[in-house]
């Protein structure tokens, strides 16, 4: 009998130092989720999970400014669309919740500048102008500019990331939309109900993007706009 | 030895589960509801406050910074915007606050945090006067403060939001119904169930969605579903269940159940709809070579069994005289016996009796050499025919007798067999076994 004993306490400290996991196995959660070691010699501050999104390389490592570029196109007298892909196997973007949304999440994109964003260059075009579907400028917003984008989430790949239990039941992707100033200022790319995983990590990859260009659009190679992806515990 | 196996296997579990943990590494920025309550834990996550018009509450919110860097962090409050598919979303810093988010005044607009740490920043929610019985949401954000890239194309940047939302006590309304349930196939040919749950009342309600997919003939499950979600009042969302494919298609049912807390107690929805998916192109292929193979045995089988119809039809009948066997009789008229049996309806071992009828078709299916035999033929200039009696009497003792026709001499045909000379049995391993009388 004191023999296994002495088995398992060593079997325990061989598992111990191999996962480094010293303190985990007796932690017990504070107010706010500081966790803290019940031991004396080793102690540890871990800072509450939150929920939050960023871009993240093949690695998972963040992206420091994550940009996607449109498909190239020239200068034409009728209106065009360009396309794109939002998350790439280099670009994925990502979110994490662990443990911070139980109630579930929503991950939903929409212009930094707001309603009256545009793509900005020398001359510029809107991104969110639905008047005959983008091509024209319409009466019904509040700038002179032509253009709207679509974003088409349901398209697009939704894998786990590091997690090991985690899976992708109970996240639904966002359906195509196309940005309406005033209207739709925003759009879904995922819907996280509360039965999903509360500690998990996922990555998303292959939003279609599609971009419609008034006609006689001066070429430029600067075109550019900021959007902001947030993600909301609801 | 029990308790040690007990041991290792509790200290392997351990293990796995610690591993477990260590696969999500704590990274970016973000708040958290810096006091939850211990009487709901949803609060733990987001901001809830049961109140009255007029009425103020005091609370904080923690901001995080889990990154390895020092960060400068903007905490704000914000209204809502209706995002696509109904799904909650704040609007955006640079964004006018006119609604329920100016009910929120942070004691800072930014904090700068070192890695790995946080600070509980205080606000005060006033609640203003005369507002309506219900829900009212606004949001609390966290962001990264940097200067925006300017890089062509999309240029992305992130932040974390917390819903945040004030029931004002009354007259609760809580009604939701199924909007919409229908299949769809995207633009990437997946299949798709898309069901739109419209919130007429004054709170959101957390719903719970149970979808059951079952094959409409064999009432095998196809897919199944089971979800939460919360619908904000006054909103429809429409969310949408990928489901597998199934490369060969199929007819299916699909049953969605919603399940609320009502006013009285759980209230359930319900609706179900039928819809097939279509195959794949080499399924599809496939489908159309089994259809074609079914077509042709089809009218194979029919026009056999017109051929037979009409031989039953138009048929002599001949009466079985002594010495007659049933292949002597098909072989002296030139008949596959087969066909012989079938149109008389014999089985094995096709017997036949004196005076017995068998009818002896006119019609006879050509057998593949005959057919072979005039292909190859040559052409040679036609000959008056000698047309024979098709209602002859043949010799004495045999005879073919249409209906209604008179006997008119002893003049055999000249195609007709001496009845005279026995049927040599064995000759053909066609023939039936035993067909003598």
């Amino acid at each position: 009998m004191k023999r296994n004993k002495t088995i398992i306490a060593v079997s325990a400290l061989l598992i111990t130092f191999v996962t480094g996991a010293t303190s985990m196995y007796f932690m017990y959660k504070e107010k706010y989720g500081i966790v803290r070691s019940a031991t004396t010699a080793i102690t540890q501050i871990i800072n509450p999970g939150i929920l939050s999104t960023d871009v993240v390389d093949a690695s998972y490592e963040p992206v420091a400014s994550p940009t996607f570029a449109m498909t190239d196109t020239t200068v034409k007298f009728s209106c065009q669309t360009t396309t794109g892909t939002l998350g790439t196997s280099t670009q994925q973007i990502y979110v994490e919740n662990p443990d911070a949304a139980d109630g579930g999440w929503t991950l939903t994109i929409a212009a930094t500048s707001g309603a009256t964003a545009y793509w900005n260059s020398a001359v510029d075009y809107d991104f969110n102008d639905p008047d005959t579907l983008g091509c024209e400028d319409g009466a019904t917003d509040s700038d002179s500019l032509g253009g709207q984008l679509s974003i088409n989430p349901s398209v697009g790949t939704l894998v786990k990331a590091t997690c090991r239990t985690c899976g992708i039941t109970g996240i639904t992707k966002g359906s195509s939309s196309a940005f309406n100033e005033g209207t739709l200022d925003s759009i879904t790319l995922l819907s996280a109900a509360a039965a999903s995983d509360d500690i998990g990590n996922w990555v998303f990859t292959g939003v279609g993007l599609s971009q419609t260009i008034p006609p006689e659009q001066p070429a430029a190679n600067d075109y550019s706009i900021n959007l902001t992806i947030t993600v909301t515990a609801v | 030895m029990k308790k040690t196996k007990t041991a290792i296997f509790t200290l392997l579990l351990f293990t796995v589960f610690a591993s477990s943990i260590y696969a999500i590494e704590q990274r970016g920025i973000g708040i958290l509801p810096a006091n939850p309550r211990e009487d709901n834990e949803r609060t733990q996550s987001i901001f809830i406050y049961e109140s009255a018009p007029g009425s103020v509450v005091e609370d904080g919110v923690m901001v995080i910074n889990n990154t390895k860097e020092t960060k400068t962090i903007l905490i704000y409050a914000t209204d809502t915007t209706p995002s696509s598919d109904g799904a909650f979303a704040c609007k955006q810093l640079v964004e006018e606050v006119v609604n329920e988010g100016t009910w929120y005044k942070l004691e800072k607009s930014e904090v700068t945090l070192e890695p790995n740490t946080n600070e509980i920043v205080p606000f005060k929610v006033t609640i203003p006067e005369g507002v309506s019985v219900g829900e009212h949401n606004a949001c609390i954000v966290a962001q990264e403060k940097k200067e925006l890239a300017n890089n062509p194309g999309v240029n992305l940047n992130f932040r974390s939001a917390i819903r945040a939302a004030v029931t004002i006590l009354g007259d609760v309304i809580k009604k939701l119904e199924i909007d919409d349930f229908h299949y769809s196939k995207n633009e990437n040919d997946k299949n798709q169930l898309i069901l739109t749950l419209a919130n007429s009342g004054n709170v959101s309600l957390d719903s719970k969605i149970k979808i059951d997919v079952n094959n409409f003939v064999t009432s095998k499950l196809f897919y199944t579903n089971s979800s939460d979600f919360t619908i904000i009042n006054n909103n429809k969302q429409t969310l949408n269940f990928d489901i597998e494919n199934n490369p060969w298609g199929g007819v299916y049912r699909a049953n969605v159940t919603t399940t609320f807390e009502g006013l009285n107690g759980i209230e359930t929805l319900t609706k179900d709809i039928v819809f097939a998916i279509i195959p794949s192109a080499y399924a599809l292929a496939l489908y159309i070579v089994v259809l074609i193979i079914i077509i042709t045995a089809i009218l194979l089988t029919l026009g056999s069994k017109k051929k037979f119809v009409a031989a039953v039809k138009d048929s002599n009948e001949y009466i079985v005289k002594e010495g007659d066997t049933f292949n002597s009789i098909a072989k002296d008229h030139n008949v596959d016996w087969k066909f012989l049996a079938k149109v008389n309806n014999k089985k094995p071992p096709f017997d036949v009796e004196v005076g017995e009828k068998i009818l002896i078709p006119l019609i006879k299916p050509k057998n593949k050499e005959e057919e072979k035999k005039e292909i190859q033929a040559p052409v040679q200039p036609v000959a008056p025919a000698v047309v024979p009696p098709t209602t002859a009497s043949i010799g004495n003792s045999s005879e073919i007798v249409q209906p209604n026709m008179q006997r008119i001499g002893n003049i055999p045909p000249a195609n007709m067999p001496n009845p005279e000379i026995p049927t040599t049995l064995g000759q053909n391993q066609d023939s039936p076994s035993n067909p003598g009388i």
